[in-house]
């Protein structure tokens, strides 16, 4: 068969005949690319990590409302935020509730481009589903746009969660909605502990496993830790990597009984463990290995892990594999007698799966201070840098390249203090548009900013 | 200056399609494809400006298309691949023929780097300086990746052994 232009475009349009643009989603990329029309699309969109309780802020037409000063009832449970914050918010009062927990959108802010959404989940029941946890904050976390738990009350089992997401688009004259598939709590953090074993011992444990190629029935991997990360990339791309076969009696973890070891054994000089988990907590819990020394400092290497099995899809973002194959590459040459085996990552007691929806109209804060400024960045240019009660924005243009600045931004408040960082994005669009936006960890009065230093000198 | 809605409406119909199977040989999934598509029309709508020809029009939208396809590649907390077993979703559900198949299987599986500059070449129909310009390569670079890999389709069409591209 002859390569040529020809049979290379007719291959491709054979294969994909029946891959077009269809009517509906034309009428929604037409509908987005007019501000003054209704929005309808479905889309899906990657995380920018792993969430615990998927929230997604779905976009169409708006109407105003009022602050939240006016609204001496919703004050109450959001009294903790002060009352510079306060003044800054609108109330919003909507109410989902499901399996006996009551989630409820107390009051919302957006600058035009970002927004917070102050919400309550409460375990009506009282079964400890919601804030209940080791530790006070951080027991429940959502969505694409990150959240953190702002208040808890264990009376009543309520805990305050503010949500902020930075949508990207033009957020003028939208409904926003919050919607969330679960809720999760008692989440630990556990640090890389060690396991008791060598990379020696495992060896002898294990022995060699039985194999097969991976290019069968892997849905995704992820590489971590550069020394040996293009070798691997290269080794699963071209199917040289193996990874296990399952055995028929796999090993439970009592401190673990989401997950059981399927397989495990060395291969090619790498450490596979093969990790089934089940559709529930297995769906949610993240589990990370690594190396340390004899002394239990940490060691380079990398890992890979790569999804196997069924595919779980708990939300939009939230999906999942039965099956996970973590291979463990230490440094070549290393002593294996000397690298012990250490196992992390993060956690959740109780999982709750339902349904929980809002959807409410949010009128812009007309707070917003712009600083138009010319800095040179090497490459770029920043032009403006926006500031508004609940993010800092560095508007610029230009091309970024190795010896760019990125911009730093620290916004100084009146008592000296700088304010705390949530969030950061960098965005470097098409038309060569760049910015860097900020948001940060409270809602504020721009009247308590004394001034924005960006890589350290004063802006505006 | 933003582009008129009889301008959106002709951009979309004229290629809607072909980014949408850019998009979809670069991410091996359709629906995050469509996603990338629409993303890039939204680029290229804020972005827009008259272009001097049809060209140059094509060039600049291809462009977004390949930098929203790899934006979404980067985007993954940690760097995600999906794998060449999801190719079988997006292929046609009729088999195509013998040769042809065979041949966009082979267009598969070759690496990123080599896949785009045959998509952009072969299928999108792209001169070497544009596609320099979209892949912010040099063009002789462009030209070396469209050679190996055009050689590289040959032999293993022909059922030689084949170095791994």
């Amino acid at each position: 068969m002859k390569i040529c232009e020809e049979s290379i475009r007719e291959a491709i349009d054979t294969s994909l005949a029946d891959v077009r643009l269809t009517e509906e989603r034309k009428q929604a990329i037409l509908a987005q690319c007019r501000p003054s029309l209704e929005v309808k699309c479905s889309r899906r969109t990657l995380p920018r990590r792993v969430l615990a309780l998927a929230a997604t802020f779905a976009l169409i037409f708006c109407l105003g409302g009022g602050v939240l000063a006016a609204d001496p009832e919703l004050r109450q449970p959001l009294s903790v935020l002060g009352a510079e914050a306060l003044r800054q918010l609108q109330p919003i009062n909507q109410v989902s509730e499901d399996q006996g927990i009551r989630m409820e959108v107390l009051a919302a802010i957006h600058d035009g481009e970002s927004a917070s959404v102050f919400l309550s989940l409460q375990d009506t029941e009282h079964k400890g589903r919601v804030g209940k946890g080791s530790r006070d904050t951080t027991e429940i976390s959502g969505g694409f746009a990150f959240s953190e738990v702002v208040d808890y009350d264990p009376d009543t089992q309520t805990v305050l969660l503010r949500m902020s997401g930075d949508a990207g688009e033009n957020l003028e004259n939208r409904k926003i909605t919050v919607s969330a598939p679960a809720v999760l709590s008692g989440e630990r953090v556990v640090e890389q502990t060690e396991t008791g074993y060598t990379l020696g011992e495992l060896d002898k444990l294990f022995g060699k496993p039985e194999t097969i190629p991976v290019t069968d029935s892997i849905t995704a991997y992820d590489v971590t830790g550069p020394d040996r990360m293009d070798e691997t990339i290269d080794r699963m791309e071209d199917g040289t990597m193996q990874m296990l076969v399952p055995w028929e009696q796999p090993v439970t973890f009592e401190e673990a009984p989401w997950g059981t070891l399927a397989a495990a054994g060395v291969v090619d000089g790498e450490l596979h463990l093969l990790v089934e988990t089940d559709d529930e907590l297995g769906q949610v819990d993240q589990l990370e290995f690594g190396l340390q020394d004899k002394d239990g400092a940490p060691v380079n290497c990398t890992v890979l892990a790569f999804y196997r099995g069924e595919e779980r899809q708990l939300s939009q973002i939230l999906q999942s594999n039965s099956l996970t194959e973590y291979v463990i590459l230490p440094q070549v040459g290393a002593d294996w007698e000397n690298l012990r085996l250490t196992a992390g990552g993060r956690f959740y007691d109780v999982l709750t799966k339902g349904k929980w929806s809002t959807t409410f109209r949010l009128e812009p804060t007309s707070d917003i201070k712009n600083m138009p400024c010319h800095r040179d960045m090497t490459g770029w240019t920043v032009e403006n840098v926006r500031l508004s009660p609940i993010s800092v924005t560095v508007d610029g243009h230009g091309e970024m390249n190795e010896d760019s600045q990125s911009a730093n931004l620290d916004v100084i408040l009146k008592d000296g203090t700088t304010l705390p960082i949530f969030s950061s994005s960098v965005c470097v669009e098409e038309d060569g548009k760049i910015w860097t936006r900020e948001m940060f960890d409270r809602v504020i009065d721009l009247e308590q900013v004394d001034r924005v230093l960006l890589n350290g000198e004063p802006v505006g | 200056m933003l582009c008129t809605t009889d301008e959106m409406e002709r951009l979309v119909d004229g290629y809607g399609t072909a980014m949408l199977r850019l998009a979809c040989m670069y991410l091996n999934d359709k629906q995050l494809a469509e996603d990338a598509v629409q993303d890039a029309f939204l680029k290229v709508y804020r972005a827009w400006r008259h272009f001097e020809t049809p060209e140059a029009e094509k060039a600049f939208i291809m462009r977004v298309t390949v930098n929203v396809c790899k934006d979404y590649l980067r985007s993954a907390w940690k760097r995600r691949v999906n794998l060449v077993d999801q190719y079988p979703e997006i292929a046609a559900p009729s088999e195509p023929s013998g040769e042809q198949g065979r041949l966009y299987q082979e267009i598969l599986k070759l690496k990123p780097k080599y896949r785009e500059v045959i998509l952009l070449h072969y299928y999108q129909q792209l001169k070497v300086n544009e596609i320099a310009r979209i892949l912010e390569t040099p063009q002789s670079t462009v030209s070396i990746r469209l050679r190996r890999a055009k050689d590289e389709l040959r032999k293993r069409l022909e059922g030689g052994s084949y170095e791994d591209l």
